[in-house]
């Protein structure tokens, strides 16, 4: 199949070249399922890393693939089951010709960035607008509370 | 056929101006307008910008081709690249171009990716093995089909699977599978070598495109999917079914199944009770439909009618339908104007709840209002402000300045007195400068931009003033209003957008009077929106005398608007609309005394700003007995007043049937057209019923574009004309010319009209293209700034209905109807050009 042939070239490629956000990226018991840790570098997410589950569905290219948070994090646009809107990957705006690493690169800079593009959780999105100084606060006890280790 | 049609599309995409060739087929001219309704807009732009615009041109380079010969095709395009590329291999280009793309995604692993193309492109070169950027994997050269509309290219088996999914998904707006262009249907259809999903493709962009046609009704019948375009049917609004072995009779209103001798609404309500008797439980769906009132999560789109859920949480009310396209307010259910979030109206991006109307005119009255008031106040403050506050500062400024210089006092006094004499001088020119600039602005936008809102709205009956024009569009069923009416008969009503005028029973009391036409107020042509409500299948039919009516209205006015004033006599019901009613040119043949059409019009004006032609349709049924009667119809190229030109019948029809006009419709580019003039297709027979036709015109003037469409006009006053010999006599040439009314159509948005064509949405052995025996096609397109001729191709629609309508047959196209009914009913439509000047 057609996918799980991209999906293990990317896979490679990437591994071969991990961004500095990235850790540990591996896939699970089938290479359409990638796992992997994502170190932002921006407050207040900076001090701890999150674990993402990339799940590439079987039309892969055609379809885009989903991004989810196993880690908890205090984010406007990731719900608290870890889901994240991400407009990459969004089913209008997919793009066959898109790869994961792009992918995994919007997703970083939706986490350091703390865009309000497509806020998911309002009330966040709300505190962050009005009080951002209590936002980066609660957000780093969250991280602290939630996050799981940096690796080295 | 298929390399006409091929030809026509290859033309179409090449952006080279397409030919209304009096001999097209009418399917490449379906095929044409389908792809260009379907087929990117960014193309169309496109290429509309890239088509020089002397109009009416032969397509200079115009490739033939037919499939054998694409593949001759593809090493031209190869040749062509390679000149592009100073002479670089062909292959290179198009890796370069395709490395360039990974590049344009700005990130490090692109680049990385890119650089390794460029390597591997290299090394591939040699090898004549590209990377399929889906797959990611290396395959020859010759498995890249070319594509038109892009320089990407992808392994053809990518390419297959890519376009199944997308096709079985019902996705008809297929792009490239990197950028956003859209597939050119003969790629897709070279690519897929499918018949089948082929044919898929195939009807859901028919489908797609019939959903977003506003005349278009599906039969109600449970197993049927024949569709039945119903242009004009709005005053007899019983429509047939054309499957065989269907046949199911519908109302045009309310879509369901024939209701005589009620309203929409009492059918409704007895089929609701006769529901709940059987049924313990109903569908939720069909209560939302009952009461008028859907769930607050579900509504319809306002244009397909499509249900659509979103949360009302708060989240975004700026909606696109999925089936059409079309984008509303979740709030307000209407469709958004440039204005819609502009002016304090209660709709914001993030409301919850949409104002009543009460509020929203409270508002909008009060801006209007309070406006000058704040405006001046503001004024009144800044200037004086500006003019001592500048001084003083720079006065003061100098002073500090000066403190820690070791200065002669004297000097420094005579510093700072120069200084604040000089900024004496200054400030009131910057105070001046500054409100010079902010007034007109604020009252720019309160006077402008709130009034046309507000009047769009449908809030006040006045006419507004300035305004770059209307845009009047389908409104949902929910927007009727059937309270303001009386406005129509002695009132000359403004066009408003989105107007609903519903056909109310009694609501016709204004209407009665019948206004003498003599062109006394008619500078203004109320249009009616096409949007008749359920209220009154049988009642829909509002007598319209436009005896001289049209006289006077079509004074060209500076809003682009039109107004008429119609009489409006009422034999059974009348016609209520907030809007006047416009009747433009009476169709009425005999008189009969039953129903009359009433005239809708439907104005779309998109702004435009580039004028072009604009058409305004109507619609005139006339109330025939045994006659059938023509309207004229004029096209109106360019604004000198033209007489409509009886169209001829088709034959075979017993007595003077139909007659078929054609409307070439030329789109003049930002010209101001001078006079409209009739132009009969070659191939039209036209059978003139002189007496009968009536002309209608306007004159065009381009700025703005509105297109009116009225879906029935007549008049069957008795005091109008009785004989066949109408009123059509009445609008002699001189009569015409001396209504100026003028729109200019420029849309942007392509409309092909069709009345009453019979789809199988099943693929079944006729096709829409292959059959337009059946069928009255007609077609309108309208292009805008493209200098094409579109021409417009009205067949009348038949309703196989008893003689009680009025039908005013009027047939146009190839594709002539036999009708030997005697009672058919055929709703004639006149495509009449206006253009309205701002």
């Amino acid at each position: 199949m057609t996918a799980s042939k991209r999906v293990a070239k990317e896979l490679e490629e990437l591994q071969k070249a991990l961004p500095k956000y990235l850790r540990n990226l591996c896939s699970e018991d089938s290479v359409l399922q990638w796992r992997a840790l994502l170190l932002p570098e921006r407050p207040p997410y900076n001090l701890k890393a999150f674990s993402l589950c990339v799940s590439f569905p079987r039309e892969y290219p055609f379809l885009p693939p989903t991004v989810k948070f196993t880690t908890r994090i205090y984010h406007p646009s990731v719900d608290r089951d870890g889901r994240v809107c991400l407009p990459i990957i969004s089913k209008e705006n997919w793009k066959a010709s898109t790869k994961a690493c792009r992918v995994l690169e919007a997703l970083n800079m939706l986490v350091n960035q703390l865009e309000l593009g497509q806020p998911v959780r309002l009330e966040l999105a709300e505190q962050l607008t009005q009080d951002p100084e209590l936002f980066h606060q609660t957000a780093q006890e969250f991280t602290l509370q939630f996050g799981v280790d940096r690796p080295s | 056929m298929q390399e006409q049609e091929i030809d026509f599309i290859f033309k179409y995409n090449e952006g080279l101006c397409v030919n209304t060739d009096p001999d097209s087929i009418l399917m490449s001219i379906l095929d044409m307008s389908l792809h260009r309704q379907m087929g990117s807009d960014r193309d169309l732009q496109s290429s509309a910008s890239s088509v020089s615009l002397p109009s009416v041109k032969k397509a200079p380079k115009k490739r033939r081709i037919s499939i054998g010969s694409l593949f001759r095709r593809k090493k031209d395009n190869k040749r062509k690249s390679r000149e592009l590329n100073g002479g670089v291999d062909g292959i290179a280009s198009i890796e370069s171009i395709h490395s360039e793309m990974c590049t344009d995604k700005n990130s490090i692993f692109s680049t990385n990716t890119s650089s390794d193309n460029g390597l591997t492109s290299i090394s591939k070169q040699v090898g004549d093995f590209i990377e399929c950027p889906l797959c990611l994997l290396r395959h020859s050269k010759d498995r890249f089909p070319e594509i038109m509309t892009c320089h990407h290219r992808s392994c053809v088996d990518c390419l297959r699977q890519y376009l199944r999914i997308e096709i079985s998904e019902s996705r008809v707006n297929i792009s490239c599978p990197e950028c956003t262009e859209r597939f050119n249907p003969h790629d897709i259809r070279l690519i897929l070598s499918d018949d089948v999903l082929m044919e898929k493709y195939e009807e859901f962009m028919l489908r797609r495109w019939l959903v977003a046609d506003p005349d278009c009704r599906w039969c109600p019948a449970p197993d049927c999917g024949y569709a039945v375009i119903a242009f004009g049917c709005a005053s007899c609004p019983k429509l047939t079914c054309g499957r065989e072995g269907c046949g199911t009779e519908f109302c045009y209103h309310c879509k369901q199944i024939w209701h005589p001798n009620q309203t929409c609404d009492a059918a409704r309500q007895e089929r609701a009770q006769s529901l709940r008797l059987r049924t313990i439980r109903s569908s939720s769906i069909s209560y939302s439909q009952e009461s008028g009132a859907a769930a607050d999560d579900i509504k319809p789109c306002p244009r397909c009618a499509a249900y659509i859920i979103k949360m009302n949480d708060g989240s975004c009310n700026h909606m696109t339908c999925a089936v059409c396209g079309c984008e509303f307010c979740w709030l307000c259910m209407k469709e958004i104007s440039d204005l819609h979030y502009l002016s304090p109206s209660g709709c914001t991006f993030w409301g919850k709840k949409p104002w009543s109307r009460k509020k929203k005119i409270l508002w909008q009255l009060g801006t209007l209002v309070g406006a000058p008031v704040g405006i001046a106040l503001i004024a009144g403050i800044a200037i004086p402000a500006m003019i001592i506050g500048i001084p003083v500062y720079v006065g003061r400024k100098i002073h500090n300045r000066y403190e820690g210089k070791d200065v002669s006092k004297h000097k420094r006094n005579l510093a700072i007195a120069g200084g604040v004499t000089l900024s004496v001088i200054v400030s009131p020119v910057v105070a001046a400068v500054t409100v010079g600039i902010g007034v007109p602005i604020m009252l720019a936008y309160v006077y402008g931009v709130v009034p046309i809102s507000l009047c769009r709205s449908g809030g006040c009956g006045v006419s507004a003033g300035n305004g770059k024009g209307v845009r009047i569009e389908f409104d949902d069923e929910n927007d009727i209003n059937v309270g303001g009416t009386n406005t129509a008969v002695d009132t000359t009503s403004v066009a408003e957008a989105r107007h609903n005028p519903s056909i109310g029973e009694g609501s016709v009391g204004g209407l009665t009077g019948s206004l003498s036409a003599s062109g006394s107020h008619m500078d203004r042509i109320g249009a009616i929106r096409d949007n008749l409500s359920e209220t009154a299948s049988t009642m829909a039919l509002a007598g319209a005398s436009i005896t001289g009516s049209l006289s006077g209205s079509a004074m060209v006015n500076c809003f682009n608007r039109l107004e008429v004033q119609a009489d409006v006599q009422k034999e059974r019901y009348s016609l209520s609309g907030e809007s006047g009613t416009v009747s433009l040119g009476t169709v009425s043949d005999n008189a009969s005394t039953k129903a009359m059409a009433g005239s809708i019009l439907n104005s779309y004006i998109p702004l435009d700003k580039e004028g072009n032609s604009m058409e305004v349709q109507v619609d005139i049924e006339s109330k025939p007995s045994k006659f059938r009667h023509n309207s004229g119809s004029s096209s109106v190229e360019d604004g000198s007043a033209t007489r409509s030109h009886p169209g001829g019948s088709s034959g075979g029809l017993p007595e003077g049937k139909s007659s078929a006009t054609k409307w070439s419709k030329e789109a003049t580019a930002g010209k101001k057209s001078k006079s409209g003039k009739l132009r009969k297709k070659s191939n039209m027979k036209i059978n003139e019923t002189r007496e009968d036709m009536d002309a209608q015109l306007l004159e065009q003037q381009s700025t703005n574009s509105s297109e009116f469409e009225a879906p029935s006009l007549s008049d069957s006053m008795p005091s109008v004309a009785d004989s066949h010999s109408s009123h059509f006599s009445e609008f002699s040439c001189s009569d015409l010319e001396s209504m100026k009314t003028s729109c200019s159509h420029g849309s942007t948005d392509y409309h092909a009209r069709f009345a009453t064509v019979n789809i199988l949405p099943e693929v079944e052995n006729d096709r829409l293209e292959n059959s337009p025996h059946q069928c009255s096609i007609s077609v309108l397109t309208q292009t805008a700034s493209c200098s094409e001729v579109p021409q417009l191709n009205h067949i009348a629609e038949e309703h196989g209905n008893g003689g009680i309508k009025p039908s005013v047959d009027l047939y146009f196209g190839s594709a002539l109807k036999e009708t030997n009914n005697n009672h058919t009913h055929q709703t004639m439509e006149l495509k009449v050009a206006i253009q309205t000047d701002i």
